[in-house]
C-alpha cells in the first residue's frame, strides 16, 4: 500500500513550458499584493535559507472514494519543485516538503493518518480533501492537537455541522473552503426547471453522510423543493455497495418520478441506472451528485449518460487563474491529461487551490512555524485562486468560505471517455461561461 | 523374485523412533503377517511402504526399484494398495463411486466392479447407498475392494478385522485366499493374532521398532510369540492362562 | 406485482452470485482453503477483458473466450505453486497467503488502472429487458447472467458425478488421505479444482462487470456475497450453492421492497440464522442414497 510517498511525482514534472506558458496566461493581479514569486524567492531578496516548512496532505487515494484523490499525484508532482525552492517571508527562504498520506478511503483511517503526521512528522499545516469521510477526521485531529488545517472538497455543512458545530461555533484551528447545499440545490433547480416535468422527484440517497444530508427534511432537498411545488418520492435510505435497486426503480417507476436526483456513490449509480433502464425507468431528467463527477462513470452508462446532470465545481473553462503557478484552467486541465493520460476531473483544481492558499497564508502571517500567526491570518485571507476568489471573512459560517458552483450535464463528446461534462446552468455565477443549455434525457418512460 | 524390499530403515512417529533399522524382504505370492503390540512399529512399517511417510534413513525397493521418495499415489500406480486401518471410505460418496475411484490408476488386471461384487456379493446391493451409512463389515469390504480395484501387485492390510463381529472377520479371511489367489502378495499387519497367522505363509512380530521373531507360522511357537510379542517372558501363570 | 417482481428480479441476481460462489464452494470442498481473493480474482478478470478490448476491439462477449481459459490455466499454476504451499503451512497460512493475494491484486491493479470505476460496455443488452407481466420486466442481462449460472452448475454437477477426474475432486473433497491411498494425484486434483474455481469466477467478474461498474477494491462485497451463498446453501454442495445463491438475492430483492435500507441487511440476518439454525445448509446432506 502507498501511504506514506512523499509526492510521488519526479519534479521535472513541473516543466519550464508550463511556466513559461503560465506567464504569458499569467492575468495579473493574482494573489496578495506583494506577493514573493515563489518561482525565483531570490529575487524578492531573500538572503538567508529557514527550517523547511511541512505540509501535511490527506486524501483518499485507494479504496472507493479513490478518484477523488487520483489528481493528487499530478498536482503535488506539478508543484514540487516550486515548493522545494521554498517561500521567501521577510528574507529568509524556506523550503516546503509535502507529505503526503492516504486515508484508504475510511474515517478511522484518516484520522490516524493525520495524528502520525501530528506527532510523528510534526507537520506545520495539514490539507485535506475529498468528502466528509476524510475531511472530518483530520480536521477534528488538527482541532484537538492545535495544528492549522485547511480542508475542501466536502459540502460546508457536512464539514461544519458534521462536526457537531452550531451556527456560532468558532473552530479555532480549522477552516474550509467549498460550496454548500444551497448551491447545489439551486443548481439543481435550475437544470430541473429547464425541462418539462411534472416536478415529481425521485431521491436516490444512501444510508452515509451524504445522503443523510441530502435528504433530509430539514435542512436537505426536501425542505428546499417542497416550497416550491416539487413532490419528493422517498423510497428510504439504501446501503451503499447494493447489488439490486428494483425497489426503488418500482417506487421511482409507480411514483411517476420524471426527476431523478441522488448522491449514490459511482459503482451503485451505475447498478441503479442500467437496471433502472432495463426496468422501464428512464427519467426526463436527472441531476445526480457524486457518482456522476467523474468520467469513467459516464463511460460505464455508455450512451445512457447523455444528459445526465451533476453539479460543477471546476472545469477548464472557469475563468479563474493560479495564483501560484499564473496558468489558467484550461491549462491546466489541458496539462493534466497530457501528463496522466487521463480525462480531467473535478479535484484538479480544488488540490491546486490547497496549496495556494496555504503559501498565501504563510506569506502573510509573515513567520514560518507559527500556528497561531498562520491560522490568524488564514481568518483574515482573500485571495484570487484557481477555484474563484476566496474570502474567509464573510461566512456563511465562521472558518467557511464558499467557491462558485454551475451546473453540468455529461453529454457525447470527443474525449478519452466519449464524455463531456459542459456547463448547462449558471445562473449563480453568470462569469462562468455556459458549454450548452439543459436538455432531456431521450428516450424517458415516465 | 524379491517383490518388496525394505534396506534398513528408521522412521520416528512424532519425536519417537517407531523402527529401527529396520530391513525386510517379501516374496511374489507371499502372505506375511506383520504382529507386534501397539506402538511397536506395525502402522509406521506401512506408512513407509505405502508412502505416506518417508524414512529418515534407508531406502525401499518395489521389483528392485527405489521408490523411497515416491508420493502414495505414484505407489499406487505402481501396484502398492493400502488398505488404511479405520476403512477410510469416501462417506458421501456411494459404495460404486468408492470402488470405481480405486480404478483411478487404470492399472489393468482381473478386479473390477463385477468381480469386486463377485468377491463381496452383499456389497453389490448396497452399491447406491452412501458409504457412511454401511454397517463396519460393509464397509470393510468396501474398503478392500476399492483397493483391489488399482489391481495391485502388493496388498497391504491394516487391521482388517479390528472392530467386526468373528463372523465377519472369517468371511474377509475368507475373501483374502481368493485374493491371493489371483497372485497378489498381501501384507497383514494385525492385532488379531489368530486370524493373522492362520493366513500367513510367514510371520514378523515386530517389538519396539525392530525384528524380535520371524518365520513360518508353524514353525513359531505360542511361547515364543508370546516373549516376542510382551518383549519378556510372562511367566507359568500366563503360560497356563494360554 | 411488486412483491413478484422483487422476487423474479431477486432470482436472477442469486444467479449471478451463485457463479461466484461456486469456484469458492469447490475450493473449500475440494482442500478446505477459503479464497479470500477470490472475488478480486474475478475483478481481475474483469480488467483483463477490458486490456483485451482496448487492444483488439469489439464487443465484450467475445472475452469470455479468452479470459476464462486464461483464468483456468492461471488457476492450475497457482495452485501449484503458492496455494499448494500454503495448505503445508498449516490452517492459518492459507488465510494469510489468500488474504495477502488478495492485497496484492487490489493495489496492483490501482497502480495499474487506477481508482477509477470501469464497466465492460456491451451497448444496449445491459438495459434492454422483456416484459413478462404488468409492471415486471426482466433484463435480458440478467437472465442470460442466470441462465450461464444454471449452465454452469448444471455441467459442473455432470462433471464431477459423471467423469473419472471428478469422481477424484469429490473423493478428495471426502477424504484427502484415503483419495491419494486410492491412486488420486492429490496436486493435480487440487490444481483441477482450482482451474475450475477461477474460470467460474472470471465468469462472474464479466458479468458483474457488464451488469455494473467496478474498481480495483471491488472484489471484496463479492467475495462476501458469494461467501453467504455458500453458506445459505450449504458448504461443498453445488446445487446447494445455486439454491443459496437465489435464496440470498430473494431475501435481498424482498428486504429492500420492504423497506429500502434492509435489503442488504436482512440477506444478512438469513446468512445468520442458517448459520445458527441449520449449519449444513439449506440442501444439506439427509438421504441415505449417495448423491
Amino acid at each position: 500500500m502507498r501511504n506514506d510517498n512523499e509526492s510521488g511525482v519526479s519534479e521535472r514534472e513541473l516543466s519550464r513550458r508550463t511556466l513559461l506558458q503560465g506567464g504569458i496566461a499569467g492575468l495579473a493581479a493574482v494573489g496578495l499584493s506583494g506577493a514573493v514569486d515563489l518561482a525565483n524567492p531570490l529575487a524578492a531578496g531573500a538572503t538567508s535559507v529557514g527550517k523547511t516548512i511541512k505540509f501535511g496532505y490527506v486524501s483518499p487515494e485507494t479504496g472507493p472514494l479513490a478518484a477523488f484523490g487520483a489528481a493528487d499525484t499530478f498536482v503535488i508532482g506539478a508543484l514540487k519543485s516550486l515548493l522545494a525552492k521554498g517561500v521567501t517571508i521577510k528574507g529568509v527562504t524556506y523550503p516546503i516538503e509535502v507529505i503526503v498520506k492516504d486515508s484508504q478511503s475510511t474515517d478511522a483511517t484518516a484520522a490516524s493518518v493525520a495524528e502520525d503526521l501530528i506527532k510523528n512528522d510534526k507537520v506545520d499545516v495539514i490539507l485535506v480533501s475529498s468528502t466528509p469521510d476524510t475531511t472530518n477526521p483530520v480536521s477534528d485531529q488538527c482541532e484537538a492537537n492545535h495544528v492549522p488545517c485547511i480542508s475542501t472538497v466536502a459540502p460546508w455543512q457536512s464539514w461544519f455541522f458534521g462536526r457537531g458545530a452550531t451556527p456560532t461555533t468558532k473552530y479555532k484551528w480549522t477552516y474550509h473552503f467549498f460550496w454548500g447545499l444551497e448551491d447545489v440545490e439551486a443548481v439543481y433547480s435550475d437544470i430541473w426547471s429547464a425541462v418539462a416535468n411534472n416536478k415529481i422527484i425521485g431521491g436516490l440517497w444512501p444510508n452515509d453522510s451524504d445522503g443523510d444530508a441530502f435528504a433530509s427534511t430539514t435542512t436537505g432537498f426536501p425542505s428546499f423543493a417542497k416550497p416550491l411545488g416539487y413532490s419528493i418520492v422517498d423510497p428510504g435510505r439504501y446501503t451503499d455497495l447494493t447489488t439490486d435497486f428494483t425497489a426503488q426503480i418500482t417506487a421511482f417507476r409507480n411514483g411517476n418520478c420524471e426527476i431523478l436526483t441522488g448522491v449514490p456513490i459511482p459503482p451503485d449509480f451505475t447498478t441503479f441506472y442500467k437496471q433502472a433502464a432495463s426496468q422501464g425507468y428512464i427519467p426526463k431528467v436527472a441531476t445526480i451528485a457524486k457518482a456522476m463527477l467523474f468520467p469513467s462513470s459516464a463511460q460505464a452508462l455508455g450512451s445512457l449518460a447523455e444528459n445526465i446532470g451533476t453539479e460543477y465545481w471546476w472545469g477548464p473553462t472557469h475563468p479563474y487563474v493560479s495564483s501560484i503557478t499564473k496558468q489558467n484552467c484550461a491549462h491546466i486541465a489541458a496539462d493534466y491529461e497530457k501528463k496522466t493520460g487521463d480525462q480531467w476531473t473535478q479535484p484538479i483544481g480544488f488540490v491546486h487551490a490547497l496549496f495556494e492558499v496555504a503559501i498565501a497564508t504563510l506569506k502573510s502571517s509573515g513567520q514560518a512555524h507559527n500556528p497561531s500567526a498562520f491560522v490568524s491570518a488564514l481568518s483574515k485571507l482573500k485571495l484570487n485562486t484557481i477555484v474563484g476568489p476566496l474570502d474567509w471573512t464573510k461566512g456563511p459560517v465562521p472558518n467557511v468560505t464558499k467557491t462558485p458552483l454551475v451546473g453540468g450535464q455529461w453529454r457525447a463528446g470527443n474525449t478519452q471517455s466519449g464524455y463531456a461534462l459542459v456547463v448547462v446552468t449558471n445562473a449563480q455565477h453568470p462569469n462562468i461561461p455556459l458549454g450548452g443549455k439543459p436538455e432531456a434525457i431521450a428516450g424517458a418512460t415516465v | 523374485m524379491t517383490h518388496l524390499r525394505l534396506d534398513r530403515v528408521t522412521a520416528y512417529y512424532g519425536h519417537l523412533q517407531a523402527l529401527q533399522e529396520l530391513s525386510l524382504e517379501v516374496d511374489q505370492g507371499e502372505i506375511l503377517a506383520v504382529i507386534g503390540a501397539n506402538g511397536a512399529g506395525k502402522s509406521t512399517l506401512l506408512s513407509l511402504i505405502s508412502g505416506e511417510q518417508a524414512p529418515r534413513e534407508g531406502r525401499v525397493f518395489f521389483d528392485d526399484i527405489d521408490i523411497t521418495s515416491l508420493a502414495p499415489h505414484q505407489r499406487v500406480r505402481k501396484g502398492i494398495a493400502l488398505v488404511p486401518e479405520g476403512r477410510h471410505l469416501f462417506g458421501t460418496l456411494s459404495v460404486e463411486d468408492n470402488l470405481r475411484s480405486g480404478a483411478s490408476t487404470r492399472r489393468r488386471g482381473t478386479w473390477d466392479l463385477d468381480a469386486v461384487y463377485e468377491l463381496f456379493p452383499f456389497i453389490a446391493a448396497r452399491r447406491k447407498h452412501r458409504a457412511a451409512v454401511l454397517s463396519g463389515g460393509e464397509q470393510q469390504a468396501v474398503a478392500i475392494g476399492r483397493a483391489l480395484m488399482s489391481n495391485p501387485s502388493l496388498l497391504l492390510l491394516d487391521e482388517v478385522s479390528l472392530g467386526l463381529a468373528p463372523v465377519i472377520i472369517r468371511d474377509l479371511y475368507a475373501a483374502l485366499q481368493r485374493i491371493t489367489a489371483e497372485g497378489t502378495t498381501l501384507l497383514v499387519v494385525e492385532q488379531n493374532i489368530t486370524e493373522a497367522l492362520a493366513a500367513a505363509n510367514y510371520a514378523i512380530c515386530l517389538l519396539e521398532g525392530r525384528v524380535v521373531l520371524e518365520g513360518k507360522p508353524d514353525t513359531l511357537s505360542q511361547r515364543a510369540i508370546s516373549q516376542a510379542y510382551f518383549g519378556h517372558d510372562l511367566g507359568p501363570s500366563s503360560k497356563a492362562a494360554s | 406485482m411488486i412483491w413478484l417482481n422483487a422476487v423474479v428480479q431477486g432470482l436472477l441476481l442469486g444467479g449471478l452470485y451463485a457463479i461466484f460462489a461456486c469456484g469458492l464452494s469447490l475450493m473449500f470442498g475440494v482442500m478446505r482453503l477459503v479464497n479470500l481473493a477470490h472475488g478480486d480474482i474475478g475483478v481481475l478478470a474483469a480488467y483483463f477483458s477490458i486490456i483485451l478490448i482496448e487492444h483488439l476491439g469489439g464487443n465484450p462477449l467475445w472475452t469470455f473466450a479468452a479470459v476464462v481459459p486464461v483464468a483456468a490455466l492461471v488457476g492450475y499454476f497457482l495452485q501449484r505453486f503458492l496455494f499448494d504451499r500454503a495448505l503445508d503451512g498449516g490452517e492459518l497460512s492459507p488465510l494469510l497467503v489468500t488474504f495477502g493475494l488478495s492485497i496484492v491484486i487490489e493495489n496492483l491493479l490501482q497502480q495499474t488502472f487506477g481508482a477509477n470505476d470501469q464497466s465492460l460496455n456491451i451497448g444496449a443488452l445491459s438495459y434492454q429487458s422483456w416484459k413478462i407481466a404488468t409492471d415486471v420486466y426482466v433484463g435480458r442481462l440478467n437472465v442470460i447472467i442466470f441462465v450461464i449460472a444454471v449452465i454452469v452448475i448444471v455441467g459442473l454437477q455432470l462433471f464431477l458425478s459423471k467423469t473419472r477426474t471428478g469422481l477424484a475432486l469429490r473423493a478428495t473433497a471426502d477424504n484427502r488421505r484415503a483419495a491419494s491411498l486410492s491412486g488420486i494425484n492429490p496436486k493435480r486434483t487440487r490444481s483441477i479444482a482450482t482451474a475450475i474455481a477461477l474460470a467460474t469466477v472470471a465468469i462472474g467478474g464479466l458479468f458483474l462487470a457488464m451488469r455494473t461498474s467496478f474498481a480495483p477494491t471491488s472484489g471484496s462485497s463479492d467475495l462476501l456475497f458469494a461467501f453467504e451463498a455458500v453458506i445459505i446453501g450449504g458448504l461443498g454442495n453445488l446445487w446447494g450453492t445455486l439454491i443459496g445463491g437465489i435464496a440470498l438475492g430473494i431475501a435481498q430483492t424482498v428486504g429492500s421492497q420492504i423497506n429500502a435500507a434492509d435489503g442488504i441487511l436482512i440477506g444478512d440476518l438469513v446468512f445468520l440464522a442458517i448459520l445458527a439454525f441449520r449449519p449444513q445448509g439449506l440442501v444439506g446432506l439427509k438421504s441415505e442414497v449417495a448423491r
